[in-house]
């Protein structure tokens, strides 16, 4: 297939997978957007939601339909580092010696669920996220790669604060998103009920395959963007910055510190593929503006200015985006 | 580039130009319209062609940086279309990369294209909905363009010119009280004796009295000539040097003297180039009198030269020659004195009295004495005229000083043409061959009145500047008014008898005019 084709069949492909995963998972469109949106664009995702909306289903649904290997790992306060990358066992050899083997853990697969991360210790946590960042582990100075495309969805769990080790800011920033799943509405919820009581199966079915994947990766990243809205991109992420002297004036009363060149980054890489997703050959505002709230969300700190009148992240990056637009328009 | 987007490009350069030529000529008729309406309402007319220069300047002003305004160069018309049709950028992002190439840019541009050339037509409506503030100032213009145009005119078509002020209308300022005050007090000041000073006071503190109250530039000028006439006729009536030097011209063997008096009056004049300040007059005087110098005056210098001829008549003669010259001298001395009476007893008057005592006793030395003493005799009787002469004829001289000071100097004050008050009799005409020391020209000589053509007698045929009459005239076309003037200024009540008298003996002889005497001219 030459570029043209693939580009032409980008959206449609899209399309599919979103239809392919609403077999298994009802609602949650932004949420199904932002996880794909984020898989092209070669990031992982920071989910946090409720217990039973849903987000192990959807991850698993999604490794069906892109035909990628899918493993879910639940994090507790004791799982060891070695529990999630796995280690070195020796077993007895055909030839009756004892052999030293390494055994693969959970984290070797394309798709993996990080189940309440946020559970984990640190030094698990770094484990995780080492691999998420660079994509290859070490162990006992053997160096291992994950298979591309590989993506991981954590999820942190809002309700229980006890016993969790939150991550760090340094940490959080290395997700391109954050989604927020919600509650499903009664509409939502009656679908899901009705749908689970038929049947608890999943029935997505595979459309595309990680090679795909990678070559609507490369395909995103030839999408034109002007400059006029590379600079409402920067800008907005310059806008977070109380520190500067140029900055917003949300960002002066209601941040504490601002989010970091990834957020820069990950903006335009996902606008992209937000705009070929949407069938479009470029990028515009509007995929910027609708980007900031994953991208920001959790690399934002906002002060307690902001606690006070009772904003929160969303609000206030809701409000830099607003200033954005009528400082940079 | 896609064609489409040339298209429009090129549809969007017509709308700027027909928006700013359309707002342009809205602007133009607006100005002129409204210039025209606030003119017509004010009754001011001017030329059509200012109007035409307003409206068109207007329209220039406004239209020009207006279709700046509205044209669009290529990212500016793109940014304008996403904007406008919510194209999410996809002109501009077409825009900017027209000379890149790709895949994905050439995708991006057909898909770019496709949504231009998708975009929907503007029924009239939506245009005229558009284009709402455009429709709204035409009309506007128009209406008041229109409304400008066929408002009748009610006022006078006068040039645009600010109301002219009453160009008749006076007020005396401070500064011409104070200006005429000072004056008043330089005459007082000045050596004029005292009858005359007195008179001359009169008349330009009764000026001043009657000036506070005038209201018309026309009075003031009336009343500014009465009062040089006045002071005119005051010198004329002290001054004897015509009437004795006419009297002495009368007999051509005393007309030498005639002369001496004549030059020796008239001296005065070539010493400044106006007497319009009290300073010149002072100067003129020192001259004249060789006063503070060790050097002859001028009045004698000239007297001595021009009574010379009088001594050289009879230089070196004797016997019968001397008894002619001599009896000639008498004879004609004694005619004169005939004819003026008894005079008025000034000094010149009596300088000659003098001299025809003197010529009658050396006439009866020549059978008892020789001829020499008897032409010494005439040297000192001569000798001793051109000294009374000197005197008088310098105080006479200052008087026409002084009769020349007052209206140069009112015309100053009032700012009046010197041409339009009334000539001077009383001043002598420039020395005979003399130039004006202002113009360098001859001068033509003042006519001291009583000339006029056949049986018609005018006081003077010399031409005044009459105001009302707006041009030159003859005097004696005029003398009768003044003489009105005079009349009622004798009546007022505000002039002494003596003055009164001199005043209309004055006019009455103006009116009565004379024969041009054959010696003059």
């Amino acid at each position: 297939m030459d570029n043209l084709e693939k580009v032409k069949s980008f959206s449609h492909s899209i399309a599919k997978i979103k239809e392919e995963l609403h077999k298994d998972v009802v609602g949650q469109e932004d949420i199904i957007d932002g996880v794909i949106t984020a898989i092209v664009a070669g990031g992982n995702v920071l989910l946090e939601g409720v217990p039973g909306v849903g987000k192990t289903r959807l991850v698993r649904s999604l490794g069906r339909t892109l035909s990628l290997p899918f493993s879910r790992i639940q994090f507790t306060p004791d799982l060891m580092p070695s529990d999630v990358t796995g280690t070195n066992v020796i077993e007895k050899g055909a030839d009756g010696k004892m052999n030293t083997v390494f055994r693969k853990g959970p984290i070797f697969a394309n798709l993996i669920l990080a189940d309440e991360i946020n559970r984990a210790t640190p030094k698990t946590q770094a484990a995780m996220l080492e691999v998420m960042q660079e994509h290859k582990i070490t162990v006992l100075n053997d160096t291992y790669a994950m298979a591309e495309p590989f993506f991981v969805l954590a999820t942190e769990n809002p309700i229980e604060q006890d016993g969790t080790y939150p991550l760090p800011e340094a940490q959080m920033d290395r997700f391109m998103f954050k989604l927020i799943m919600k509650f499903p509405g009664t509409d939502e919820l009656a679908d899901i009920v009705n749908m689970t009581q038929a049947t608890m199966e999943e029935n997505a079915t595979a459309i595309i395959d990680g090679k795909t994947i990678l070559e609507m990766r490369e395909l995103a990243k030839s999408v034109p963007i002007i400059d006029e809205v590379l600079s409402y991109a920067v800008n907005l992420i310059s806008n977070t910055h109380p520190e500067l002297e140029k900055t917003s004036q949300t960002a002066k009363k209601y941040i504490r510190y601002g989010a970091s060149p990834r957020a820069a980054q990950a903006i335009v890489t996902c606008a992209k593929v937000r705009a070929l997703m949407n069938g479009n050959y470029n990028v515009s505002y509007a995929d910027i503006d609708a980007l900031a709230y994953p991208v920001l969300r959790h690399r934002i700190k906002i002060n307690y200015a902001a606690v006070n009148d009772h904003l929160t992240v969303d609000d206030v990056i809701g409000q830099l985006v607003e200033e954005n637009k009528k400082l940079t328009k | 580039m896609s064609e489409t987007f040339k298209q429009l490009k090129k549809k969007y350069l017509q709308s700027a130009l027909i928006k700013s030529a359309a707002l342009g000529l809205s602007a133009g008729l607006l100005s002129s319209g409204a210039v025209l309406l606030a003119l017509k309402l004010s009754k001011i007319a001017i030329a059509p062609w200012y109007y035409v220069i307003i409206g068109i300047g207007a329209a220039l002003l406004a239209g020009i940086p207006l279709f700046f305004a509205f044209h669009r160069n290529d990212a500016r018309l793109a940014r304008h279309l996403d904007g406008e049709y919510g194209l999410d950028e996809k002109v501009q992002t077409m825009v900017a990369y027209r000379e890149d190439s790709g895949d994905m840019i050439e995708l991006q541009r057909q898909d770019a294209a496709e949504k231009l050339g998708a975009l929907p037509k503007r029924s009239f409506k939506e245009v005229c909905k558009k284009l709402w503030y455009v429709i709204t100032a035409f009309l506007l213009s128009v209406a008041v363009f229109v409304t400008a145009v066929a408002l009748p005119f009610q006022g006078k078509k006068t040039p645009i010119q600010p109301p002219s002020p009453d160009g008749d209308a006076f007020a005396i300022t401070p500064w011409q009280i104070s200006s005429l005050e000072q004056m008043i007090a330089e005459i007082e000041d000045s050596r004029l004796e005292n009858g005359l000073k007195s008179s001359v006071k009169g008349v330009l503190e009764t000026l001043l009295a009657q000036l506070r109250e005038t209201e018309k530039k026309s009075v003031m000028k009336m009343q500014v000539s009465a009062a040089v006439s006045s002071v005119d006729a005051f010198v004329v009536s002290v001054n004897s040097y015509k009437r004795i030097g006419d009297a002495f011209a009368a007999d051509e063997r005393t007309k030498q003297v005639s002369d001496a008096i004549a030059t020796g009056i008239a001296i005065y004049r070539s010493l400044q180039t106006g007497f319009g300040s009290i300073n010149n007059v002072e100067s003129a005087w020192r001259d004249l009198t060789g006063e503070n110098t060790e050097e002859l005056g001028k009045m004698d210098a000239s007297l001595a030269e021009t009574l010379k001829k009088v001594k050289e008549s009879y230089t070196d003669l004797g016997g019968d020659g001397l008894r002619d010259v001599l009896g000639g001298l008498k004879q004609g001395t004694e005619g004169a004195l005939s004819s003026l009476g008894e005079g008025d007893g000034d000094a010149l008057h009596g300088g000659a009295i003098a001299l025809g005592n003197a010529l009658t006793e050396a006439e009866s030395m020549l059978e008892t004495s020789s001829a020499s003493k008897v032409r010494a005799r005439l040297d000192t009787a001569v000798d001793a005229f051109a000294e009374a002469a000197g005197d008088a004829l310098c105080v006479q001289a200052y008087n026409c000083m002084i009769d020349e000071f007052v209206p140069a100097r009112l015309a100053e004050i009032f700012a009046i043409d010197p041409g339009e008050l009334p000539a001077l009799l009383a001043i002598p005409p420039r020395v005979q061959g003399g130039d004006d020391p202002e113009t360098g020209e001859p001068d033509p000589g003042t006519n001291p009145g009583g000339y006029g053509d056949g049986d018609l007698q005018y006081g003077s045929d010399e031409e005044i500047y009459d105001p009302d009459f707006g041009g030159y005239i003859k005097y004696g076309e005029v003398v009768d008014y003044y003489f009105r003037i005079a009349q009622e200024l004798a009546d007022s009540g505000d002039l002494t008898e003596s003055q009164k008298k001199i005043l209309l003996e004055y006019f009455d002889r103006l009116l009565g005019g004379s024969k041009e005497p054959e010696t003059e001219k």
